[in-house]
């Protein structure tokens, strides 16, 4: 308990008031354990402050612009890598939905007249590949075009978000670029 | 104690602000102004000059991408020395679960640049015992007992960048000290006890 009483004085930061100082100096002149501490620590402190701070090798700046022009290619490639596979997916999803409705309607009646002739030829061919999903139509959620209002918007949106964010990014890139 | 090097100037705030905006000249500013700090840090952490390198050159990467969260009202060089000091901690806790290798010896570095032979020699002695020494604390510990010692931060800021209490702040510098003058008792034995093998040669 005493022991502890006086490593903490040792190991204190700030000075102590003179009546502790004498108190812990008494200790020490008689315990050889406290003593040693208070040793020890001196010597590790002043090892401590004794050292100077270390600098970086000349033109770290530099480095670390080239770090972060680095940083934000490989951004964004990922970028690009992830808008063009959005992109392909929204597109196939679309080119799907497209055929099924244009096989819908063609058996509906609703596309007539001859200048669309040749892609009423063409959607007829596309319906003939698509009997599945015509099939489907029965059992299909009547709020299924609703859905896909829904998710048509939705893609839209992200699109958007992506759009914006190469814009950004390629302004700050081009910021960099003016400055380095 | 050490002269504070870290205070604040002028420009700051409006360099942080001007960052804030997308203003990479501005960043750079602040890191010109903060590297030597930053780097130390991490070179007093890590114990190499390379590994030192990339965590500095990190931390202003992670400070620039996150600017936008940075209150200019708070100290840029505590906010910048938080990011750094976990990087390091993140560091050094990965290194312990590897094993250790000859390049994470910090007494067997000899690439440091420094003025004449002479000096040179002693100064990268004397590096090298600080090294030793600080190799004895566990990340957090060693964090606060150079936050403290070179920078003079106070128990608040170390606190802040630590995210710790002020309380544990106190016990964690009490314990590295106690830690640092057992290590140096150690070294006057010329032996080790397994109880206070250096934090990195620690197994699980």
């Amino acid at each position: 308990m005493k022991h502890k009483h006086y490593e903490k004085l040792v190991l204190l930061d700030a000075p102590l008031p003179p009546k502790e100082a004498q108190t812990l100096h008494e200790h020490t002149a008689e315990c050889d354990a406290c003593y040693r501490l208070s040793r020890n620590w001196r010597e590790a402190e002043s090892l401590l402050l004794s050292s100077s701070q270390i600098a970086p090798d000349p033109g770290f700046t530099a480095r670390w612009q080239a770090r972060l022009s680095e940083a934000d290619s490989r951004a964004g490639r990922r970028q690009s890598l992830g808008m063009l596979s959005l992109s392909g997916l929204g597109a196939a999803f679309f080119l799907v939905l497209f055929f099924w409705i244009w096989g819908q309607a063609l058996d509906a009646g609703w596309i007539w007249g001859p200048w669309l002739a040749d892609m009423a030829t063409w959607g007829r061919a596309a319906a003939q590949f698509t009997p599945d999903f015509k099939s489907l139509t029965f059992h299909m959620p009547p709020s299924l075009p609703v859905f896909l209002v829904m998710a048509f918007f939705a893609l839209l949106g992200a699109a958007g978000i992506a759009w914006l964010k190469i814009l950004r990014l390629f302004m700050k890139y081009q910021n960099l670029t003016t400055h380095v | 104690m050490y002269p504070r090097t870290t205070e604040r100037c002028p420009e700051e705030a409006a360099w942080a602000l001007a960052a804030q905006r997308g203003d990479v000249q501005a960043f750079t500013n602040l890191i010109t102004k903060y590297e030597r700090a930053v780097y130390n840090l991490c070179y007093r952490m890590l114990g190499n000059p390379n590994d030192a390198e990339d965590a500095a050159q990190e931390a202003f990467l992670r400070a620039y991408k996150a600017i936008d969260r940075y209150d200019p009202r708070r100290k840029f060089s505590t906010w910048v020395m938080s990011i750094a000091s976990n990087y390091c901690i993140d560091q050094l806790r990965k290194r312990r679960l590897l094993t250790l290798s000859m390049d994470d010896m910090p007494f067997l570095d000899v690439s440091d640049k420094g003025p004449g032979p002479e000096g040179a020699f002693f100064q990268q002695e004397q590096k090298q015992e600080v090294q030793a020494l600080l190799s004895h604390l566990g990340p957090k510990d060693r964090a606060a007992i150079v936050m403290r010692y070179w920078y003079d931060y106070s128990y608040d800021e170390i606190a802040e960048a630590l995210s710790l209490t002020n309380s544990a702040v106190k016990s964690r510098l009490h314990r590295a000290r106690r830690s640092l003058a057992q290590a140096m008792a150690d070294r006057e034995n010329q032996a080790v006890p397994a109880q206070h093998m250096p934090y990195e040669t620690q197994t699980l």
